[in-house]
């Protein structure tokens, strides 16, 4: 490119360096600047909570939501590792006569010291008491049966009792195994107390003897006849391999025919072309 | 031809605190120039004016969170220029000939194929010269703007462009040499010169670059 047409052309470009008209255009700047907001990028808020102060926000919300929903159903979050309460409250260690339960971290306060003249004399020791015969654990009572000393509980007058209405509930079945061995064992004990001479039991024990020596007769039978130890082969069993004998069950006639068909195809097909 | 505009520390410090007035008095000696620079982008001048008034407010806004500016000129200028990339990106993803759609607005005229020509024949000369500066790449308008009109060197178009110094006045060659181009088909053709006869145009310039 020549220099002189370079020259010329950027003075030609120099020349369109003029101001341009005003035409509001500073006016309209400044309204334009009026509209945008004021500090919301760089605020009090910006300063206070940083670049993240929507996540904040948004985290302050969410548990502000949640508190107010836990309010609502009624479920303190506390209460969740507290453990439940003594079962002697101090009312009633009051009442028992005994002094108040002494809180958790507290020092136990030790008993008044007895004052020396309100202690008895030296006398003689007395002689070593025996111990106590032991106790046995009271036995825990059926649930079919009233405890000791109980009533049983009246029916419920219900409605639906009276209608008739409550057979599916009497039809349930049971389905707790530990009930159901309570009273086949309560069943067992009372048949035991009431029939002492059991002729279920020898009744049942004539059958089963009569059933084995059936048995080993029909087994001694088949061993006479020469069938195996299973029962002899009218019985589908198999027939004792003699010496020199193919072992198994006797084929049929289908099956021999078979053999032989499959054979013969493998002889014609190892036979050489 | 460096100029020294060195822009108030008080009124850098207010701006930067989010004052309207103290930004407006701080760019109010560039206005001028940014308000050049969109006219290479835009053929109407409203339409120039609407893009420098969104380079001044996105500067407003820039400023308020951004760390302290050195040079106040060049980050304006800038912010300005990335602007007006941006919209002409937006009006060639649109599909749309920006400056011919300008101009049959302005002009009222339907221009269904309109050449530099036909465009050129009805402006004066200063309204030439910046139709035939739009006729260029994009990439080669601003360092021509910044420094055959503006003034300012190439180390401070560089900054402002991001690319180094032989780039610009690679860029500055090519665009000087393409403009004489256009400009010398338009004065072959009778259109910058007000003593030649109208003739029909010779070669068609596409304005949609």
């Amino acid at each position: 490119m020549k220099p002189d047409v370079e020259a010329s052309v950027t003075a030609r470009l120099r020349a369109l360096r003029v101001d341009p008209p005003d035409d509001g255009f500073m006016d309209r700047l400044a309204q334009r600047l009026e509209q945008e907001p004021v500090a919301v990028s760089g605020g009090r808020v910006t300063r206070l909570f940083g670049k993240r102060r929507g996540l904040i926000l948004l985290s302050a919300a969410a548990v502000f939501v949640s508190g107010g929903a836990l309010a609502f159903l009624r479920v303190s979050p506390f209460a969740w590792n507290v453990s439940p309460p003594a079962p002697a409250a101090t009312e009633e260690r009051r009442e028992l006569g005994a002094a108040p339960a002494t809180p958790r971290g507290a020092e136990r306060p030790k008993p008044a010291p007895i004052p020396e003249p309100l202690l008895p004399a030296a006398e003689p020791p007395a002689p070593a008491q025996q111990p106590a015969p032991p106790v046995p654990p009271p036995r825990l009572p059926s649930p079919i049966e009233p405890r000791n000393g109980a009533q049983a509980l009246p029916e419920l007058a219900s409605p639906l009792r009276a209608e008739g209405l409550d057979r599916r509930e009497q039809e349930r079945p049971r389905t707790i195994p530990r009930l159901d061995a309570d009273l086949g064992r309560d069943r067992f004990e009372r048949r035991e107390r009431e029939h002492p001479e059991r002729p279920e039991r020898e009744a049942r024990e004539r059958n089963r003897r009569e059933l084995e020596s059936e048995r080993r007769r029909e087994f001694e039978r088949s061993r006479e006849r020469g069938g195996a130890e299973r029962g002899g082969a009218e019985r589908g069993g198999v027939r004792p391999v003699e010496r020199g004998e193919r072992g198994g069950r006797e084929q049929s006639g289908a099956e021999r025919g078979m053999d032989r068909g499959a054979e013969r195809g493998f002889r014609e097909r190892r036979r050489p072309e | 031809m460096t100029r020294e505009r060195t822009p108030d520390a008080r009124l850098l410090e207010l701006a930067h605190a989010g004052d309207r007035a103290a930004f407006q008095e701080l760019v109010t000696p560039f206005v001028a120039s940014i308000r050049r620079i969109t006219l290479a982008f835009c053929s109407a001048r409203p339409d120039a004016d609407d893009l420098a008034q969104e380079a001044l407010l996105k500067a407003y806004r820039s400023l308020r969170g951004a760390p302290e500016v050195m040079n106040l000129e060049a980050w304006l200028y800038s912010v300005t220029r990335s602007v007006c990339h941006d919209a002409y990106r937006q009006r060639r993803a649109r599909g749309r000939d920006a400056e011919v759609e300008f101009d049959e607005q302005r002009d009222g005229q339907e221009l269904s194929h309109p050449t530099a020509h036909e465009l050129l024949q009805q402006k004066s000369e200063s309204e030439r010269l910046w139709c035939a500066i739009r006729a260029l790449e994009p990439t080669f308008r601003v360092p021509l703007v910044l420094v055959d009109i503006e003034g300012l060197p190439y180390e401070q178009v560089a900054r402002i462009e991001g690319i180094p110094v032989g780039t610009v006045r690679s860029r500055l060659s090519r665009a000087r040499q393409r403009l004489a181009e256009i400009l010398g088909r338009g004065d072959a053709a009778g259109t910058f010169s007000s003593s030649a006869p109208s003739s029909p145009p010779s070669t068609r310039v596409s304005l949609a670059k």
